[in-house]
């Protein structure tokens, strides 16, 4: 079910909405999330029931290996090694990442691996064509961290239906944020979220508009544009390749910060906080800021579960950089499986090299140069990632770079690309309302209203497309 | 009153209350444009309602032949043809529509006390289920009440959508933005109306009052007459679809009892002839017995013109005539009106 879709917004949201708090006003809490799992599961298997026994097996598997870990955690602590434990927790957590890692390799990357493998080797193994499972590579990634955590002793012993609340939670379930169980758990937990706040309704509501607006309104505008440049066209002049790289760039920042906006908003309407994810990323100085600023809780994940433990910053400088450029190409990985997306990574990686040495030489650059070198390597590496087939990413970049200035785009796409610009430089972004206090002043109001509505319209107008993130 | 006074609740209930109001102020104004776009000169082309409206409007009392079917009507009939050969027709084709759309434009019909009614559908359709129908009226959903009532459920929830009237008129709304969006192309496409009033020979696409010309998706170029008939200009044939044979067997019952019931019956009381096309289709490859077919419609004449050969340079695309192949086509039923075939 897309968060952009009728079924969504008239029906399973504020039905999801009503049956819960009026569970929990009969004081059936345990019935109430117990019905939030339930609607969650309904929510993912929308798409396609096959998913579901798939993601309960996840979730089972990762709750007793969890537990299990916690409690050896605790045991180890006390006992220190006066007991004998039979399964170290070491080797647990590493059957516990095995499992999960081999499920996400053998589901996502699996083809990938026979296509290089014959085209390496000569022969010919047939793929497994296998349908990838929704949001295989957020649950999958979440887990593990639960798993690390538990291992490190630095989660408490949850019940099951907290646990299942925070791997199934709807409004993240699909395409992140990426949560921390640290984060999750004491909300699901607090008795304090259990009566309806309508301050934290009116804050949701006003995000969640404000998120279907840059979805539905600006980012699948966009993607017209994009798609007709990147599918479609056989050739592009100059002009039509930039307008199609900044499309996409934009594109994907509106669809993606848009649909975070919807899981924040939805989930506060269940008195949960979903943590940040982007903070006006095209807004950044240099490539790390980027990071700090683009998918946040990616960025988290990696750095706390990849390049922490593969020794950060504290070894050698030359360990230091292999280690971001390591990170970085898993991170593109994890975005799909693909040598674009490999690319993309590495790309990113070495930017990251780049930023780093040039930071520890002491060089300083104006802001308006960093600014317009970061956002174009942001715009350029994009590419990359859009690009189905290398020939397609080769097409719309050597036109970027061509001489043919023949003038062929339609004037208003120029100007909503140069509006899109100013947007994403010049506006504060949705994420600043949560730090600041909400008052649901009249002007909120009315936004409110008004993107809603357009949205409404909107979506009766195109066709929903999907989110971007889904696919990965 | 002061806003900061109000609490949370109400200031939700305000911001859903707005969104509310828009759609309704929406739908009163689509509603008001909608009527004064059906006049006695001009209706809006697919919408059921418009089209009966333009009807009565009209008073069309005793016309010779009313030509009830789809796009396939609308864009292949034309009245001025059968004008010139003394023979007053009505045009009710209904872009967009299919055969379980008729029911309600048969109910406006006979009213005004045609001599002979013709239905065109296509023979495969006699073999499928009923479908689904876009804006079910009132009588279509007794019709479908009678012989499916699943499809009268879900007949029934597209006719309550129906009073949201944003939801009827969506997708000529989603035209006119994009029609708009392309003003702004650098390279305009060729415009067919620029070509007519350029070289002032409207009379080679058009036998009609033209008041509306349009670019398709396809590249055809779409006409609407004053008179209720459409013209389509160009030729976008695809043909590399498997042209292999369609065996049809085992008429529908459901199909068939709709249409005798909703269609057929309505007239035949009203002492109205009826006469049943089976439409030309480019390329047909069907496998049928017309016996049968015959057979299951009684005091009905059935004219099977499936494989009626119409050339190639004569369809606009695969399932329509072109000005050409409606010049065509209409002449023929002439022919056959004459010899009393029809």
């Amino acid at each position: 079910m897309l968060f952009n879709s009728y079924e969504f917004l008239f029906a399973f949201l504020p039905l999801s909405f009503f049956i819960y708090f009026y569970l929990l006003n009969k004081r059936l809490v345990v019935g109430a999330k117990g019905f939030l799992v339930f609607v969650s599961l309904f929510f993912y298997s929308w798409w396609n029931i096959a998913y579901l026994p798939l993601i309960l097996i996840s979730m089972l598997f990762n709750y007793v290996v969890g537990n299990s870990l916690n409690k050896k955690s605790y045991e180890e602590n006390q006992s220190k090694s006066n007991v004998k434990i039979k399964v170290s927790s070491k080797t647990l957590l590493t059957v516990g990442i095995v499992v999960n890692l081999s499920l996400l390799a053998y589901f996502k990357y699996a083809d990938f691996f026979i296509e290089n493998l014959n085209l390496l080797s000569g022969i010919t193994l047939q793929p497994l064509n296998l349908l990838l499972p929704l949001a295989i590579s957020f649950f999958t990634f979440q887990q593990i961290a639960y798993l690390v955590d538990s291992y490190r002793g630095e989660t408490k012993e949850y019940d099951f239906l907290n646990y299942a609340l925070f791997v199934t939670f709807f409004p993240q379930l699909i395409a992140g944020p990426i949560v921390h169980h640290k984060e999750m758990m004491p909300q699901f937990a607090s008795t304090y979220n259990l009566v309806k706040k309508y301050k934290n309704i009116a804050l949701g509501l006003f995000i969640f508009s404000i998120g279907l607006f840059k979805k539905v309104v600006i980012a699948d505008e966009f993607a017209i544009w994009a798609t007709n440049g990147f599918d479609k066209a056989e050739t592009l002049n100059l002009i039509e390749a930039w307008a199609t790289s900044l499309s996409y760039t934009f594109q994907l920042y509106f669809d993606f910060s848009g649909y975070t906006d919807m899981a924040i908003g939805a989930a506060l309407l269940f008195n949960i906080k979903l943590p940040i994810n982007f903070n006006s990323p095209y807004k950044a100085l240099n490539i790390q800021d980027f990071w700090r600023r683009w998918h946040i809780t990616l960025s988290r994940f990696l750095r706390d579960y990849v390049y922490i433990p593969l020794g950060g910053n504290k070894l050698s400088s030359f360990r230091t950089y292999s280690n971001l450029l390591a990170t970085f190409v898993i991170g593109g990985l994890w975005h799909g499986a693909g040598w674009t997306f490999i690319f993309w990574g590495f790309l990113h990686g070495m930017a990251l090299v780049i930023h780093r040495a040039w930071s520890n030489l002491g060089f300083k650059m104006w802001n308006w140069l960093a600014w317009l070198i970061t956002f174009n390597f942001v715009n350029i590496a994009w590419i990359f990632f859009r690009a189905r087939e290398w020939e397609d990413a080769i097409k719309v970049l050597g036109s970027m770079f061509s001489l043919d200035l023949t003038f062929t785009t339609n004037f208003l796409e120029i100007l909503i690309i140069i509006l899109g610009l100013i947007i994403v430089l010049s506006f504060r972004n949705s994420m600043e309302l949560l730090k600041r206090k909400f008052q649901f002043t009249l002007f909120q109001v009315i936004i409110t209203a008004s993107f809603l509505f357009i949205s409404f319209l909107a979506i009766r107008l195109g066709k929903a497309n999907e989110f971007l993130y889904f696919n990965f | 009153m002061n806003f900061y006074i109000l609490t949370f609740k109400r200031k939700i209930f305000l911001s859903l209350f707005l969104v509310l109001l828009g759609f309704i102020l929406l739908d009163i104004a689509l509603h008001i444009q909608a009527n004064r776009m059906t006049t006695k000169n001009s209706y809006i082309i697919g919408d059921k309602n418009s089209q009966s409206n333009f009807f009565e409007l009209n008073k069309f009392y005793n016309k010779d032949i009313i030509f009830v079917g789809s796009s396939r009507t609308y864009y292949h009939i034309s009245t001025n043809i059968f004008k010139k050969n003394d023979i007053d027709i009505f045009n009710f084709g209904m872009s967009g529509n299919q055969f379980e759309d008729y029911p309600d434009a048969i109910n406006t019909i006979i009213k005004y006390n045609p001599q002979k009614v013709i239905v065109s559908l296509s023979v495969n359709r006699l073999y499928e289920n009923l479908n689904k129908v876009k804006n079910p009226t009132l009588i279509d959903l007794k019709y479908y009440f009678d012989t499916d009532k699943i499809l009268f459920l879900d007949g029934l929830l597209s006719y309550i959508k129906s009073f949201h009237t944003f939801f009827t008129y969506s997708e000529a709304i989603f035209y006119r933005i994009t029609s708009f969006y392309n003003k702004f192309n650098i390279n305009q496409q060729t415009n067919v109306s620029s070509i007519i009033k350029n070289n002032d020979n409207i009379e080679n696409y058009a036998d009609c009052e033209v008041y509306d010309i349009k670019k398709n998706p396809d590249g055809n170029s779409n006409l609407k007459c004053r008179n209720g008939d459409g013209i389509l200009v160009g030729n976008n044939i695809k043909e590399e679809f498997i042209n292999k044979s369609i065996e049809l067997k085992n008429l529908n019952k459901n199909t068939i009892s709709y249409i005798i019931n909703g269609i057929i019956n309505p007239l035949l009381e009203k002492n109205i002839e009826v006469t049943i096309i089976l439409e030309p289709i480019f390329k047909a490859n069907y496998n049928y017995d017309i016996k049968e077919i015959i057979n299951k419609f009684q005091n009905i004449k059935i004219v099977d013109l499936t494989q009626f050969y119409i050339p190639k340079e004569k369809w606009a695309d695969n399932g329509h005539l072109n000005n050409f192949g409606r010049h065509y086509y209409s002449k023929y039923l002439i022919e056959l009106y004459k010899n009393n075939l029809l």
